[in-house]
C-alpha cells in the first residue's frame, strides 16, 4: 500500500530532475528575483553582455548588420548541411545534382536558392558592416585587433562564396572560377604553385571540384566559426562604441539585454528570414548549361565580387592590378585603426558634420574620377604604347600607380589645408578609394561586353 | 619627411615618364616615311590567308614605328658590352656604340656575345645612335633584334608590324632571311578554347588545331584578351605534327600577340632554351 502511494511522487521527482537539468529556472518566474536569475543564466548572455547602453541598440546606429551576418551564417550552415545529402562533388554528377535539386527533391530548389542568396547577401552585409564600423570609428582602441579579425572574416566569407561558386559545375561557375584563379597566377614566385595546389592541377578539373568542396564545407566554415567566436567574444568584452551626437554628451543609460536587445534581434531575424524565403521562393539561383571546358563564354567574367579586380587588370599590369594594388589596399585597411589618434569622435557618424560632407563629396569624386579614368584608358591613354622602351610592368604598372598615388596625396593635403582633421581627411581618402573600387565593380559587371570591351547598356 | 621622399619619388616617376613619352613620340613622329621596297610591304591584316606559292599583291605602306635613319652595316670587334648594347670598333678604327633595345629581350635570345668577338652588325643610323637589327657572329649565329623595317621584336601591340610580312608577301612563307623553320604558314579560323598556355582554333576548313601560347603571365603581358569565338589569324610553322604559333592576330581589334621570334624561338622561354636554338641557328645558317 505504501509502495503504491509513493510511486507517483518518485516519478514526479525524476521528471523534474530531468527538466531541471535542462532548464534550471522556472519558465514562469514569480518575482523580480527569479526573473533576474533566469536572465542571468540565459545562453544569450554568452554572446551579449547582461546590460547594454540604451543608445547603442538604436537600429539606425548598427542597422543590425552584425546580427544579420550571424543569421545568414546560420541559414547557410543549415541549408548547406541539407544540400550535402544531395550533392556529389564530381564533374559528372555535380551538375546532375543541381538538376535533381530543382526538379525532384521537395523544396530542393528553395533550399538551394536560400543557400545561394544568403551567401551572396553575406558578402554584401559583411562589407556594409565594415563600413558601419569604419564610419562610426568603431575600430578605435581597444578594438584595433578585432577590426583585423573582422577583415579576416570578410576574406573568409569571400573565400567561402568563391569555393561554393564552382560547385554547380555549370558554365558560369567553371569560367568564373577559371578567371578568378587566374588572378592568383600573377603573384610573383608563389602564384603558380598556389594556383596549382588550389586547382589540383594546371586547370579547373575534377580535382579542383574536390578541393573546393572540401574547403567550402569544412575548412573555411571551421575557420569562420573559430574567428567569428573570437570576434564576438571581443565585441562583448570591449563593448561596441556608444553612439553620440556631435558635441553631445555620451548617453550612459543602460538597459538589460533581455528583453530589450533580444526582442529587437528576434523581430529583426524573423523579418529577414521572411524576406529571404520570399525572395528565394520567386528568384532562382542562376544555373547555366553544364560546364564545357573547351568553350569559354564571351566575355568570361569572374564572380561579381571579383569584378573590380578583373576591371583593374584591364588598366594595369597584372602584377599591379591583381597583387600590388589590392595588397596595398588590404594593408592600409589592417593598419588603419593603429593610425587613429582621435578617440573623441568614436561613436559619431562620420566624425563630424564636416566629415559627413567630405565623405559624400569624396564618394562622388571617386565615382566620377574612376569613370573618367576608365574612359581615358579606353580611348586615349596608352602608356605601354607611349613608353614602348620600358617593360610593361613599369609603363603600365608603376607609372600609372605613381600618378594615382600623387593624386591621392594631393587630395589628402588639400583636405588638410581646408581645415579638416587628419582623421577626417583619412576617412575621405578611404571613401574615395572605396567608391573607386565600387565603381570598377559596377563597370565590370554592367559595362563590359564581348571581349571585355566597354559597352553602355543603354546604347 | 617620409611623405616628402615618397612624393619626390612619385613626382620623379610621373614627370620622367611624361617627358620620356613626349620625347619618344616626337622622335618617332619626325621619321615616318613611305617605303616602296617590296620587302617591307605589309599585307591586309585579317583576311590575307595565303595559299602556298601564291604571290600576294604588293602595296606601299607607311613605315611603322621603329624605322628610322640610314641603313648601316659594319664588321668589327666588340670592345665593351652593357645592358643596352655594345661598344664596337669598326674596321676603319672608329669606335661606335650600337644600341640593342631592352636587355630583357636580347639577353634571352641565347646568343652569347663576348668582348673581342668579331661580328657584323646590320641596322640603321639615325645620325645620333646606331640601332642594331641583326648581329651576325663569326660562327653564323644571328641575334635578331629588329626587322629590316626597323620594327623592334620585343614590342608587341597594334603598332608592331613585325611578322606581318612573314610568309605573306612572297608566297613562299619565308618570314625572315635567317628563319630556321621549314615553312611559315598562315591559318585563319576561330578560337575554340583558350586555357592556360594552350589555344585550340577551328580553321575555316573545320579542322581543329591546338598550339601552345606560353606561360599565362607572358601572354597576359601582351595585353590582348582572347575569347572563344574570336576570329583570329595565326602565323606559325609545323614541327612534326605539332603546329607552333609565331603570332596571333585578333581580327576584330587588329591586336597581335608575338609568341616566337623569326627563328621560331619561343619569346617566353628563358636563356636555357635559347642557347639550344642559338646553336641550331649556327649550324643551319
Amino acid at each position: 500500500m505504501s509502495d503504491k502511494q509513493s510511486q507517483p511522487v518518485e516519478n514526479s521527482h525524476f521528471v523534474k530532475r530531468i527538466f531541471h537539468s535542462i532548464q534550471r529556472d522556472s519558465l514562469t518566474p514569480s518575482g523580480d528575483r527569479e526573473r533576474m536569475k533566469m536572465v542571468m543564466n540565459s545562453l544569450i548572455l554568452h554572446i551579449h553582455p547582461s546590460k547594454v547602453s540604451k543608445s547603442s541598440i538604436k537600429f539606425t546606429y548598427t542597422f543590425g548588420l552584425g546580427g544579420l551576418l550571424l543569421l545568414l551564417g546560420s541559414i547557410l550552415a543549415v541549408t548547406g548541411i541539407m544540400l550535402i545529402f544531395v550533392y556529389t562533388p564530381s564533374p559528372d554528377a555535380a551538375y546532375k545534382s543541381m538538376i535533381i535539386l530543382r526538379t525532384e527533391i521537395p523544396y530542393g530548389n528553395l533550399i538551394r536558392n536560400l543557400h545561394h542568396w544568403s551567401g551572396n547577401l553575406m558578402v554584401v552585409v559583411a562589407v556594409l558592416h565594415l563600413l558601419r564600423v569604419f564610419y562610426t570609428a568603431g575600430f578605435t582602441r581597444p578594438r584595433e585587433f578585432n577590426w583585423a579579425m573582422g577583415i579576416a572574416l570578410l576574406l573568409l566569407v569571400i573565400g567561402a562564396n568563391f569555393t561554393g561558386y564552382l560547385l554547380p559545375w555549370d558554365q558560369l561557375a567553371y569560367w568564373a572560377v577559371t578567371v578568378g584563379t587566374n588572378l592568383l597566377d600573377y603573384i610573383p614566385l608563389i602564384g603558380e604553385p598556389i594556383t596549382r595546389l588550389l586547382l589540383g592541377g594546371p586547370e579547373v578539373s575534377a580535382a579542383t571540384l574536390t578541393n573546393f568542396y572540401g574547403l567550402h564545407i569544412a575548412l573555411i566554415p571551421l575557420a569562420i566559426f573559430a574567428i567569428a567566436s573570437f570576434h564576438i567574444w571581443r565585441v562583448r568584452k570591449d563593448k561596441i562604441t556608444t553612439p553620440r551626437q556631435i558635441n553631445g554628451e555620451e548617453h550612459t543609460e543602460k538597459v538589460t539585454t533581455i528583453p530589450h536587445l533580444v526582442s529587437m534581434e528576434f523581430v529583426f531575424a524573423l523579418a529577414w528570414l521572411a524576406i529571404l524565403i520570399t525572395w528565394s521562393a520567386f528568384i532562382n539561383a542562376p544555373l547555366e548549361e553544364a560546364a564545357n571546358p573547351s568553350h569559354s563564354p564571351n566575355p568570361a567574367k569572374a564572380a561579381w565580387y571579383f569584378m573590380g579586380f578583373q576591371e583593374l587588370l584591364l588598366h594595369f599590369h597584372p602584377v599591379f592590378g591583381a597583387i600590388i594594388i589590392p595588397g596595398l589596399g588590404l594593408l592600409a585597411l589592417l593598419i588603419l585603426p593603429y593610425l587613429d589618434q582621435d578617440m573623441d569622435t568614436a561613436g559619431i557618424w562620420f566624425r563630424s558634420v564636416r566629415g559627413k560632407q567630405i565623405v559624400s563629396i569624396s564618394f562622388l569624386v571617386g565615382m566620377a574620377g574612376t569613370f573618367i579614368f576608365v574612359l581615358l584608358n579606353e580611348y586615349w591613354l596608352d602608356l605601354p604604347g607611349w613608353l614602348p622602351f620600358l617593360p610593361s610592368i613599369i609603363s603600365n604598372g608603376w607609372v600609372p600607380l605613381a600618378g594615382i598615388l600623387l593624386l591621392l596625396i594631393g587630395y589628402f593635403e588639400l583636405l588638410r589645408r581646408l581645415g579638416n582633421s587628419i582623421c577626417e581627411a583619412r576617412q575621405a581618402l578611404f571613401t574615395l578609394l572605396f567608391s573607386s573600387f565600387f565603381t570598377f565593380t559596377i563597370i565590370g559587371i554592367f559595362f563590359r561586353g564581348e571581349g571585355m570591351a566597354l559597352v553602355f547598356p543603354w546604347s | 619627411m617620409f611623405l616628402k621622399i615618397i612624393t619626390g619619388v612619385l613626382l620623379t616617376t610621373v614627370i620622367g615618364a611624361g617627358g620620356a613619352a613626349i620625347a619618344y613620340q616626337s622622335s618617332t613622329q619626325e621619321t615616318p616615311q613611305t617605303i616602296s621596297n617590296q620587302d617591307f610591304v605589309l599585307p591586309e591584316p585579317a583576311n590575307d590567308v595565303v595559299s602556298p606559292g601564291v604571290p600576294q599583291p604588293v602595296e606601299p605602306v607607311t613605315a611603322a614605328e621603329g624605322f628610322s635613319g640610314e641603313p648601316w652595316q659594319e664588321t668589327g670587334t666588340i670592345s665593351e658590352i652593357d645592358d643596352f648594347g655594345f661598344h664596337f670598333s669598326i674596321q676603319n678604327g672608329e669606335q661606335v656604340y650600337v644600341e640593342f633595345g631592352p636587355p630583357d629581350y636580347w639577353q634571352n635570345q641565347g646568343v652569347n656575345l663576348q668582348v673581342g668577338q668579331t661580328v657584323t652588325v646590320k641596322g640603321t643610323n639615325d645620325g645620333d645612335t646606331i640601332h642594331a637589327a641583326q648581329v651576325i657572329l663569326a660562327d653564323g649565329q644571328t641575334l635578331q633584334l629588329r626587322t629590316e623595317a626597323g620594327q623592334p621584336l620585343w614590342s608587341g601591340g597594334e603598332q608592331n608590324q613585325q611578322g606581318k610580312n612573314a610568309g605573306l608577301n612572297n608566297g613562299e612563307h619565308s618570314p625572315e632571311p635567317q628563319a630556321q623553320v621549314d615553312e611559315w604558314v598562315t591559318i585563319e579560323g576561330t578560337v575554340e578554347s583558350f586555357l592556360r598556355g594552350s589555344m585550340t582554333m577551328r580553321t575555316l576548313e573545320g579542322e581543329l588545331i591546338n598550339f601552345k601560347t606560353g606561360q599565362p603571365r607572358f601572354f597576359a603581358d601582351q595585353n590582348v584578351t582572347f575569347q572563344a569565338g574570336d576570329q583570329i589569324v595565326v602565323t606559325g610553322f609545323y614541327e612534326g605534327d605539332q603546329f607552333m604559333a609565331g603570332d596571333i592576330t585578333q581580327v576584330a581589334t587588329g591586336l597581335r600577340v608575338m609568341l616566337r621570334d623569326p627563328n621560331g624561338r619561343a619569346l617566353w622561354s628563358g636563356p636555357g632554351n635559347g642557347k639550344g636554338n642559338g646553336r641550331r641557328n649556327g649550324n643551319n645558317t
